[in-house]
């Protein structure tokens, strides 16, 4: 299985983006060269040089050590949104797609109503109305992102719930719950799961996004959105400020999408 | 579906990119080439460049929001650059002085006892519809100021009511204060004090014609209101028969441009000619100075940034703490470093140059044992934690607190510094929710009044902008005496003592007070910054050449 998924050369890229994140993230304090917080003026908005790989930002502060810092910000944002929302989708859309009836139809028309803002916006205003920081930008993207997921299982779930060895457990005089955990849910959560690996790239660029607008990260810390948002201003005078975090932002996405789509590939063939 | 999103998002992604980067090298080709060329091959796009194309109209911008026209109901700076163009006042704040001349006035007397004011009006001046500038008219416009009791209320509030004014003739009125209030007239110079047609009458409904004057005018000022587009634009056009002669701007336009960049762009290329002051960084604005046609102007200003602790929330009630936070910061390299050599040391709110400055109130130095010694006097040796709030949108606020930030942990301090929308931001500190906040103040007449009343008096405590919610019986009262006094050196005195009390008593850290720079085309002439009206732009005698 492990061959199947780096013959394809484009998840081995994205496999390989990703790996380097998580190799960033967890070993931060020993990569980083400087403290990423430590303000420094008289060595403000330095180009990219040996000292200084990715250059200074506007108060002195090493770009280099800053993005290496941020993974752990971007990656702890992406990975709690998907380990909140995913458990919540899957399972509404479990419980919507076997019951079916009433319930189904509360819970989808539930769905429907978050599904029909467009995902960003809800999240801004809930993040809006929350207050500025990082913690709640996650709590925003969760609670539009668990949607997804519930169609996605809901569908599977409709699609296997008569098959015959759902019959038999039945037949066998099987708790629904038991049903539902045991034979369902194992057998149809392939394709939210490809999807909660996708959504992590998404979910970082969401939460660089709203970071950007000034809704997430606070100063000083070195999330790459806000990074990002800091050094617009400048962007003529010093490339490297708003490049450099920018370019995080595109690997960590790409990386976590290569890598989704590989996955879906192997495990998932019928969805290509 | 969700695969086919990425692709379009990488995309457009990847256009943006390459939109900005093609943007900016097509601005690098410019700026280098003349050097490079001296200048040869380029001659046409450097003609392009430093001659205006209209020499008439005017290209202003701005990236705050106009809220609301009425000259007597919105405290927003942006508004008032566009009500002085539209109404006239009894007097004005002209070129960089922060002396009062005339201008609907001609002249005016005071009785000695500094009750009784005489006003002579012009018999030339008429408001945009014809009909003549009358005594009726000022009466009129102060009494609404007065029953609106919106921003404009403040500078009439106990001191004159609506029985004070006894019209003489049509050119003659007197008004008289029920107490002395020694910054009278010039308080009229405000905005606060524009005269408004009396037609407003037809227009008043229940609200004193608030809701019409928000986005009409009835004025006799230079300029009458063109079109406004909200958010967008506002025109303003020369009124020609303006009794002190045609406007040389015959097309004002005033754009609302968010982006500092863009507008960065644009005044660069000749789209425009000059920017708000408060707009640019001062990063950026030594970047621009001096090249692409572009000036910076530098003037003295009466801006003070200034760090309100607020004194109900602990421990910011303890003026040990409150002095130890003094000298966490590290003031010369603000000015040095965030503020790039844009500003001055203050040690009140009372700004350098002003009558009442007392240069002898204590400075606070940077001093981070000191700053120690003081916190563990008070009892706090382990630090504590502490939130800051600031508004968005603001790159000097940011890096100075940022800057702050790593100051205080070094004395065990953490500090969180929380940045939030200007509506969420007033919100914040003008109810005391805040701990520490960040602001600026500039007056709008020259008088110690008008900044310690607001900044100490405990009634000016939350939306009167006392944000360290300041009360001490001793200030209250050398505030209200030199308010009634006519005494200069009596009042010279109080506001003295009241800068050297407070300046003891820490409730604020005054960072800086600031240089007003403008970023402007070097076609424009006749530009003149004033210290604290910085939002007054004397369109009518600019020009471009």
């Amino acid at each position: 299985m492990v061959r199947r998924i780096f013959s394809s050369p484009l998840t081995l890229i994205g496999f390989i983006l990703v790996f380097i994140l998580l190799f960033l993230a967890a070993f931060a304090p020993l990569i980083a060269t400087y403290n990423p917080l430590e303000v420094n003026f008289s060595n403000k908005l330095q180009p990219p040089s040996s000292a200084h790989i990715f250059g200074t930002d506007e108060v002195g502060r090493d770009i280099f050590s800053r993005i290496v810092y941020g993974s752990r910000i971007s990656l702890k944002v992406g990975l709690l949104v998907v380990v909140i929302s995913f458990p919540v989708g899957t399972m509404l859309g479990a419980i919507a797609g076997y019951f079916g009836g009433l319930v189904d139809q509360i819970i989808m028309r539930l769905t429907d109503i978050f599904l029909s803002f467009p995902g960003i916006i809800l999240a801004m205003s809930i993040a809006a109305a929350l207050g500025p920081s990082i913690e709640n930008v996650l709590l925003a993207l969760a609670v539009v992102w668990w949607p997804w997921y519930t169609r996605i299982v809901r569908s599977s779930v409709l699609s296997i719930k008569n098959a015959e060895f759902i019959e038999s457990s039945r037949a066998l005089g099987a708790h629904p719950f038991r049903i539902l955990f045991k034979d369902i849910l194992p057998n149809s959560i392939a394709p939210a799961s490809i999807q909660a690996s996708l959504d992590l790239g998404f979910v970082i660029l969401a939460a660089a996004g709203l970071s950007f607008i000034g809704l997430g990260a606070q100063p000083p810390s070195p999330e790459w959105g806000a990074m990002l948002s800091s050094s617009r201003e400048i962007l003529r005078e010093a490339w490297w400020a708003a490049t450099f975090p920018g370019l995080a932002i595109l690997f960590t996405v790409l990386g976590f999408n290569l890598l989704g789509d590989g996955l879906r590939d192997v495990l998932d063939p019928k969805q290509r | 579906m969700k695969k086919r999103r990425l692709w379009m998002q990488l995309v457009m992604f990847a256009l943006i990119v390459g939109l900005v980067l093609s943007g900016c090298n097509k601005y690098n080709q410019e700026s280098s080439t003349p050097a490079k060329n001296n200048g040869k091959q380029n001659t046409g796009n450097q003609t392009d460049a430093e001659k205006p194309k209209d020499k008439d109209v005017f290209n202003f911008a701005t990236n705050q929001d106009i809220p609301h026209l009425d000259p007597h109901g919105t405290a927003a700076n942006t508004s008032f650059r566009v009500t002085y163009m539209l109404y006239d006042r009894l007097v004005t704040y002209d070129g960089t002085t922060t002396e009062i001349k005339p201008q609907l006035a001609e002249k005016w007397e005071v009785t000695p006892d500094g009750k009784t004011y005489t006003f002579f009006l012009r018999k030339d001046a008429k408001f945009h519809d014809g009909t003549p500038v009358t005594t009726e008219a000022v009466q009129y416009s102060f009494t609404r100021a007065m029953k609106l009791k919106k921003s404009a209320a403040g500078i009439f509030e106990g001191i004159v009511d609506d029985k004070s004014f006894e019209i003489v003739d049509a050119n003659t009125i007197k008004i008289h204060l029920k107490k002395p209030f020694g910054p009278f007239v010039k308080s009229l110079g405000t905005v606060y004090g524009n005269i408004v047609n009396p037609k407003l009458k037809e227009h008043e409904g229940k609200d004193n014609g608030e809701s019409y004057l928000a986005s009409n005018e009835m004025g006799s000022g230079p300029y009458t209101l063109a079109t406004w587009d909200r958010g967008q634009k506002l025109v303003l056009k020369a009124n020609d028969s303006y009794w002190g002669g045609a406007p040389t701007m015959k097309t004002v336009n005033i754009l609302i441009v968010p982006e500092p960049s863009t507008a960065r762009l644009m005044l660069e290329k000749g789209e425009l000619d000059q920017l708000d002051d408060t707009m640019i960084s001062p990063d950026v604005l030594n970047q621009m100075d001096g090249k692409n046609g572009v000036e910076v102007v530098k003037s003295p200003g009466y801006q003070i940034d200034d760090l309100s602790m607020n004194m109900t929330k602990k421990p910011l009630d303890n003026k040990l703490v409150r002095q130890a936070l003094a000298h966490a910061v590290n003031y010369d390299s603000i000015i040095k470093d965030v503020l790039l050599g844009g500003a001055e040391r203050v040690n009140g709110i009372v700004p350098k140059g002003m009558f009442g400055y007392n240069d002898k109130a204590t400075l606070y130095d940077y001093d981070l044992d000191k700053a120690k010694d003081l916190l563990k006097q008070a009892g706090y040796e382990k630090g504590f934690d502490l939130e800051i709030v600031i508004s968005e949108n603001n790159e000097v606020r940011k890096n100075i607190a940022v800057m702050l930030q790593s100051d205080l942990a070094k004395i065990g301090v953490k500090l969180n510094i929380k940045t939030l929308a200007w509506p969420t931001f007033l919100d914040t500190v003008t109810n005391g929710k805040h701990q520490l906040a960040l602001a600026a103040w500039t007056p709008d007449y020259a008088d110690p009044d008008y900044n310690l009343w607001y900044f100490a008096h405990s009634s000016s405590k939350g939306p009167g902008f006392n944000l360290a919610f300041y009360d001490n019986k001793k200030v209250d009262q050398l505030l209200q005496e030199a308010r009634v006094s006519v005494d200069d050196a009596q009042r010279d005195a109080d506001y003295k003592e009241v800068q050297a009390i407070m300046a003891d008593e820490a409730p604020y850290i005054f960072v800086a007070q600031r240089k007003v720079q403008v970023a402007k085309k070097t076609w424009v002439k006749g530009f003149e910054i004033n210290p604290m009206n910085t939002w007054y732009v004397p369109f009518q005698k600019m020009t471009k050449e």
